[in-house]
């Protein structure tokens, strides 16, 4: 099933839940609190609707019931009488009246009176029963069309009213059967001034106009204080004025209709229905507009159909049903985007591993093995250990070790949350112990511990041994031990990774009680970040450590990436790199015009190409080239990624290369012809002077015989010396890495001597004593001029401060020999020579570099003899072989 | 040139250019002496420089090169003797340091007899 057809079941799941659960709500009055006060509102802002005028007059007594003399009440009654009502109705007998009293006021007028007292109610005839209106919620908004009383059904006091109203012979004393309506909803329509109201005083008075009254149903009524008044929709009044109310409705037959449950529920499935569909196949941006639309069309059919047809449609349920569809809608494009988001989270984590992780080196046990072999040989370790964490545990256990086991470990426990371990961790690198960790092991010995860490997790523990007398650095160890421990904590995060991965393939039962059915996307996520943040870090050191100094742009010529060398150039420069455009940079090293800066770069994005400019900059040492090339990407078809890449180039690389040293390479090119020329001269010299000689009267024969043998040797000579010259005027000395070449060493010198000045603080004083004029030495070009450099760089470190460095050189008819010397500290002769033969990477880089040279001058013959005294200084002895044709 | 014999000293490695020059200058009546490096020629200067008219001297030679030899007559020993350099550098610059250092004449190789004596008589006579 396709991931939309999925979406599209899931939403008719929710759909059909929405109707269901909407529709027992309706069935529970669940939302009728709402949406009646839906109903309030629209009753109480109703005073804009013309409705007819009443057909009920509410005469109040203003005095109470027992405040008005029963000479006023018959008075009153008269006065009423008098202006021909169609009924008149006392909603509640009042209390002063005697029995005669009643009887007198029922003979003499057209009346019907409210009772609260059955027995006065049963022995007249135009008494009725009087009852309070029933509660909905809060609010009183409905009256009774019949009292239950001793489990039989009246007539309520509104409905015998309205009876005598209408003419019809209306029994109150006689029990009706049970009407499918006991109750109805009162129609307050028109708002709360809508009923016309004269208080009794006036009545007294004489001031009742008969328009009021004629034919109309008059209902007499105390004016009840505020604090016994009634919550009906149009706000708090006397019970005579609801009574007014429902009255006027029952005559006019407008009472208030609520829609039946069927009818809301089908409009409830019908909103659902549309609304999904609509919204589901229509833009984003339209779906609020739709269903902004869809509610006023809720809110106009709920007016309208109130007030053309006193029918209400509950729409408080159907804007539950919008609120609940844009709720679903909300969750189902929350769930949409999660769900995009975490297929996207593992594609990418999948990408990634499989990109940057090969399985096979991950899975191999074979790895450690090597690791282990490869740090111990390399870091000269005694005794080497790696430990991992058990998978949800924290205990640890053995990878590999070398001239120990696991078993050896004389802390029992294995805890990584425990010492030594915690202070490993918070140590958070190499920690000599102080206790012995790996047993059986010789005391001169000393015991490290480090923790492996990877991603911010520890991964696991290296703990290794090393002599305590061994001649070695041991920061510069430590420093190699912690640059291992970065990368083996990263193997080891790999292997476990693997190693989880495999135990939940292998074992659906552990899958499942550990309730991973499927990876969690965003650890999957943070997993492959912090592993490429990692790489980042490792490719931007590594970017960083390059000799070549480059920086990155966009193809806006915004900076992206500035590596070291750059930063720390331009820095002296004064320039700053984040601040700068491409062009800004070419304008500022190559010295053209921003117009020419532009059109290269116009030159590199259309053409796609790359060019070259020399930089001149006074701040930048010369013979650095620019390199500036346009990257492309490398679009692969199925990479859907490339959808975001909308051009095809992605950025523009600008590199200063350092040509000074392929510059001096070729300078030696040129050295090499002179001197060459130089012997072809001579070589032209005798045979043009002895052709001339040869001439010569004065000479005898034997001496032109000879003359002519010479001519011809020279002859020979000079052409084998020609194809020599050819042969070694086509090498390539850029390449050329070893072996034997014809150099002028007085070039590499003077450039080594100024290379080790530039980081000479002591001020030293480097004193060469070289001739005018020296023969070619047999040397690697390249190598030669890092033997000077690592000689002098020796000697200058060793030196006394202001001292001098002295080079001595003797140029014989087959070698040229060297001396270099210093008045330094000096160290131990025994020392030196250890430092000339060792292994130990710890060693450091400048007798790693004498090492090297020594090496090479050994490959080139050269006899280097190295002397070191205390006190005294060093001196380093070598010769190298002259050439000659 | 003159009919007196002048006392010439040779100064060059190449054995079959100083055996040549020496010949062509032996011929022309010269007493000559030949050596074949700096150090050497030195030596002999050491004590015969009073009687000796002319030194030709290889600029490029092994121990001592010429410009050492020519900065020790003229700096050490305040000679004025006349010296020819012969050289296989074509640089003018090389000209300019060695008239500078106080060559009297510099004779750029290939060399012929022609050249050689003309140098040499223009300084004997002189």
């Amino acid at each position: 099933m396709t991931q939309r057809n999925h979406s599209k079941y899931y939403s008719l799941w929710i759909g059909v839940s929405i109707v269901l659960l909407i529709s027992l709500s309706i069935v529970f009055d669940v939302f009728n609190r709402f949406d009646r006060w839906i109903y309030d509102e629209v009753t109480d802002t109703s005073s804009f609707y013309q409705a007819p005028s009443p057909d009920v007059l509410l005469v109040e007594v203003s005095t109470g019931f027992d405040g008005l003399p029963v000479e006023s009440w018959f008075k009153l009654l008269a006065q009423i009488q008098k202006n021909n009502p169609r009924v008149m109705a006392i909603n509640l007998m009042p209390w002063n009246w005697s029995e005669s009293d009643l009887q007198k006021a029922l003979r003499d007028y057209p009346l019907i009176i409210g009772s609260m007292n059955p027995d006065q109610v049963s022995a007249h005839s135009d008494l009725t029963y009087f009852s309070l209106p029933p509660l909905d919620g809060q609010v009183y908004r409905q009256q009774r069309r019949q009292i239950h009383l001793n489990n039989q059904f009246y007539p309520s006091f509104e409905s015998v009213v309205v009876d005598r109203a209408q003419g019809r012979a209306a029994d109150n004393l006689a029990p009706v059967s049970i009407m499918a309506k006991a109750n109805f909803f009162i129609n307050f329509l028109g708002g709360a001034d809508r009923m016309p109201t004269v208080d009794s005083e006036r009545v007294l008075e004489g001031g009742l106009v008969e328009t009021l009254v004629r034919d109309k149903v008059v209902l007499i009524g105390v004016k009840t204080p505020l604090m016994q008044q009634m919550l009906s929709p149009l706000g708090l009044m006397p019970y005579a004025s609801y009574q007014a109310y429902a009255l006027n409705t029952l005559i006019n037959n407008n009472e208030i209709q609520i829609a039946p449950v069927w009818l809301v529920i089908g409009l409830v499935t019908l909103l659902v229905l549309v609304l999904f569909v609509a919204v589901l196949n229509i833009p984003d941006r339209f779906q609020l507009i739709m269903i902004s639309g869809v509610i006023l069309l809720i809110l106009f059919l709920g007016y309208s159909s109130l007030f053309i047809f006193n029918y209400w449609v509950m729409p408080g349920y159907l804007l539950i049903t919008i609120l609940s569809i844009l709720m679903a809608l909300l969750f189902l494009r929350n769930r949409q985007n999660q769900q995009a988001l975490q297929q996207m989270a593992l594609n990418s984590a999948a990408r990634i591993e499989s990109h940057w992780l090969s399985e096979n080196y991950s899975s191999s046990q074979v790895q450690w093995n090597h690791i282990a072999n490869m740090v111990t040989q390399t870091l000269s370790l005694e005794r080497t250990i790696f430990l991992e964490r058990v998978p949800d545990d924290h205990r640890l256990r053995e990878i590999k070790a070398l001239n120990c086991s696991i078993d050896d470990i004389s802390e029992m426990r294995r805890d990584y949350q425990r010492t030594p371990y915690t202070t490993a961790i918070e140590h958070g690198g190499a920690l000599k112990l102080e206790r012995s960790y790996i047993e059986g092991v010789a005391d001169d010995e000393d015991h490290y511990l480090m923790p492996l860490t990877f991603a911010g997790n520890i991964q696991g523990f290296w703990a290794f041994t090393i002599k305590a007398n061994a001649e070695l650095d041991k920061s510069k160890l430590i420093d190699a031990v912690e640059q291992f421990a970065l990368q083996i904590a990263e193997l080891l995060y790999h292997w476990s990774e693997w190693g989880k991965n495999k135990q939940l393939e292998s074992s659906p039962l552990v899958k499942l009680l550990k309730m991973q059915f499927e990876e969690n996307s965003y650890e999957s996520i943070n997993h492959s970040i912090n592993f490429l943040t990692h790489r980042l870090s490792t490719m931007e050191r590594v970017m960083d450590g390059l000799e070549t100094l480059a920086i990155l742009y966009d193809l806006f010529g915004r900076v992206v990436h500035v590596n070291k060398s750059m930063t720390n150039m331009l820095t002296e420069i004064n320039l700053m790199p984040y601040s700068m455009t491409a062009v800004d940079l070419i304008v500022n090293l190559s010295g053209c015009s921003m117009i020419e800066a532009r059109n290269y770069l116009s030159y590199l994005i259309l053409e796609q190409g790359s060019i070259n400019i020399p930089v001149k900059n006074d701040g930048v040492k010369t013979g650095y080239m620019m390199v500036i090339s346009a990257l492309k990407s490398d679009v692969d078809e199925n990479d859907i990624d490339n959808e975001m890449q909308p051009f095809e180039l992605t950025g523009i690389l600008c590199e200063l290369i350092d040509m000074s040293q392929i510059r001096e390479l070729y300078a030696q090119k040129e050295n090499i012809v002179q001197h060459m020329s130089g012997w072809l001269r001579n070589d032209l010299s005798s045979i043009s002077m002895a052709c001339d000689l040869a001439q010569d009267k004065r000479l005898g024969d034997a001496k032109h015989v000879e003359l002519m043998q010479l001519i011809k040797k020279k002859t020979n000579d000079l052409a084998n010396n020609f194809e020599q010259v050819n042969y070694i005027v086509q090498q390539d000395l850029i390449s050329k890495v070893t072996g034997y070449y014809p150099v002028d060493y007085i070039g590499s010198l003077h450039a080594s001597i100024k290379e080790v000045q530039k980081m000479n603080k002591k001020k030293t004083k480097i004193q060469p004593l070289i001739p005018y004029c020296s023969p070619l030495v047999m040397a690697s070009p390249k190598e030669l001029r890092q033997v000077f450099s690592a000689i002098v760089g020796v000697l200058i470190s060793d030196a006394v401060d202001e001292s001098e460095v002295k080079i001595k050189i003797l140029c014989n008819k087959d070698k040229v020999s060297f001396e270099f010397k210093n008045e330094g500290f000096g160290i131990p002769q025994e020392q030196l020579e250890h430092y000339l033969t060792t292994k130990d990477i710890s060693l450091s880089n400048e007798f790693q570099r004498l090492q090297v040279a020594a090496q090479h001058i050994e490959n080139w013959d050269g006899n280097f003899t190295a002397v070191s005294e205390i006190g005294v200084g060093m001196n380093f002895q070598f010769s190298l072989k002259v050439f000659v044709l | 040139m003159s009919t007196k014999k002048k006392h010439i000293v040779i100064i060059e490695d190449d054995p079959v250019l100083r055996d040549l020059t020496s010949m062509a200058l032996s011929l022309e009546g010269n007493e000559i002496n030949v050596f074949e490096n700096g150090s050497m020629g030195i030596d002999y200067l050491e004590n015969h420089l009073p009687r000796v008219d002319l030194i030709l001297l290889d600029l490029f030679m092994p121990v001592l090169d010429g410009m050492q030899v020519l900065n020790w007559l003229r700096k050490t020993k305040d000679s004025s003797v006349n010296v020819v350099v012969m050289t296989a550098m074509t640089e003018s610059e090389t000209e300019k340091k060695l008239l500078e250092a106080g060559a009297n004449t510099v004779l750029k190789k290939p060399l012929d007899i022609k050249m050689l004596l003309t140098a040499t008589s223009e300084l004997l006579d002189h």
